[in-house]
């Protein structure tokens, strides 16, 4: 099922050694969500029952020592397996996901915050993210039947679970120091926004970093500058 | 050979010359000469402001008025010593005016104090 879900026909199937990595993050996340969740503390402690079923067997017989387990999941929880990969690969570990998916008063506080880091604050097509599906799909989490309605997919091209693209597998490694370097440019780009040229150059000038974006707006503002200023100095000379 | 002939090949002949044509349109003159103005006076108010908010069509503009002046000033008398003032003349002038005078009126005129 999950090779259903996540390959495109024609696509090379989940087996290949080269989504290791992809198989590693779904197992976790297929035995997070087959697994009861103990809730609460003390007295008050509950235990859930886990959100799919799942049967283990492993094939008996002689021959059989170490063959692998095979795992059989309800066909009926296909949507909510794919919006749990989806949450996942937004949020990062599959605790948040099973959380997002067991408390629908949790979801507010997680849909917020990822709008001001994804929406609000940074290029998402940095990070590989659809725009419109990111905010179609963190429009509709706030109150969505997640066992039914299956989210948009807000990924451009691979599953951060698979370790590759831009954000090397941790999304939120990635968007945490982007924001770092960011505010190592905050000034440069503030004077910039506020027509504040010559401020915005000389904040320009001092900016170090590995970053893409910033490195892409630190020499749109030193070119920008400089042709300015050129422009001055010929009407100077004009005169 | 019949005697219309020779006219005609003359006629013929006098097309294929080039000749040097000045732009002798006063509107596009007036225009330009606005252009120049208003970025000499951008770049008075504020230091980087004339690059930034100067398009390159309004810069063209501009330097044709400056080279239409420059080129007249070096060929005729002008009274008015300061080429921008002699701009700013030409620049206060109606564009879009009913009756306009020749380019070569409107250099005249503005070089007047």
């Amino acid at each position: 099922m999950l090779e259903r879900l996540l390959c495109p026909p024609l696509s090379a199937p989940l087996s290949q050694k080269e989504y290791g990595g992809l198989r590693i993050a779904l197992n976790t996340l297929i035995e997070a969500l087959a697994s009861a969740t103990v809730k609460g503390r003390g007295a008050l402690k509950a235990t859930l029952p886990p959100l799919i079923a799942m049967e283990r067997s492993r094939a008996d017989g002689p021959g059989a020592t170490g063959s692998r387990e095979h795992w059989y999941i309800n066909p009926a929880d296909e949507a909510l397996i794919w919006n749990a990969i989806v949450l996942q690969g937004l949020f990062g570990v599959p605790k948040i996901a099973v959380l997002l998916i067991r408390e629908r008063s949790e979801r507010h506080a997680y849909v917020d915050w990822a709008r001001q880091l994804f929406l609000d604050r940074q290029s998402v097509a940095g990070l590989g993210l659809l725009r419109q599906e990111l905010i179609i799909l963190l429009d509709r989490l706030v109150d969505a039947d997640l066992c039914q309605e299956k989210l948009p997919n807000p990924f451009a091209d691979v599953w951060p679970q698979m370790g590759l693209g831009p954000h090397k597998g941790n999304l939120l490694k990635t968007l945490a120091s982007q924001t770092a370097a960011l505010s190592v440019g905050d000034s440069m780009m503030a004077h910039y926004f506020n027509g504040e040229l010559k401020q915005a150059y000389d904040k320009a000038c001092e900016v170090v970093t590995d970053n893409a974006l910033l490195l892409k707006y630190r020499d749109l503002i030193i070119t920008e500058y400089q042709d300015a200023k050129e422009f001055d100095e010929l009407l100077d000379f004009l005169r | 050979m019949k005697p219309i002939t020779l006219p005609i090949a003359c006629l013929l002949a006098s097309l294929c010359v080039p000749v040097a044509q000045a732009n002798d349109d006063p509107e596009h003159l007036i225009q330009s000469c606005q252009e120049l103005v208003g970025i000499y006076t951008k770049r008075d108010q504020q230091h980087l402001l004339a690059g930034l908010t100067t398009s390159s069509s309004e810069a063209l503009r501009a330097g044709y008025c400056r080279g239409v002046l420059d080129e007249y000033r070096r060929t005729s008398f002008c009274a008015q010593r300061d080429w921008h003032m002699q701009a700013a003349h030409i620049a206060d002038y109606p564009a879009f005016s009913e009756e306009q005078p020749s380019v070569e009126t409107l250099l005249k005129q503005s070089c007047a104090f």
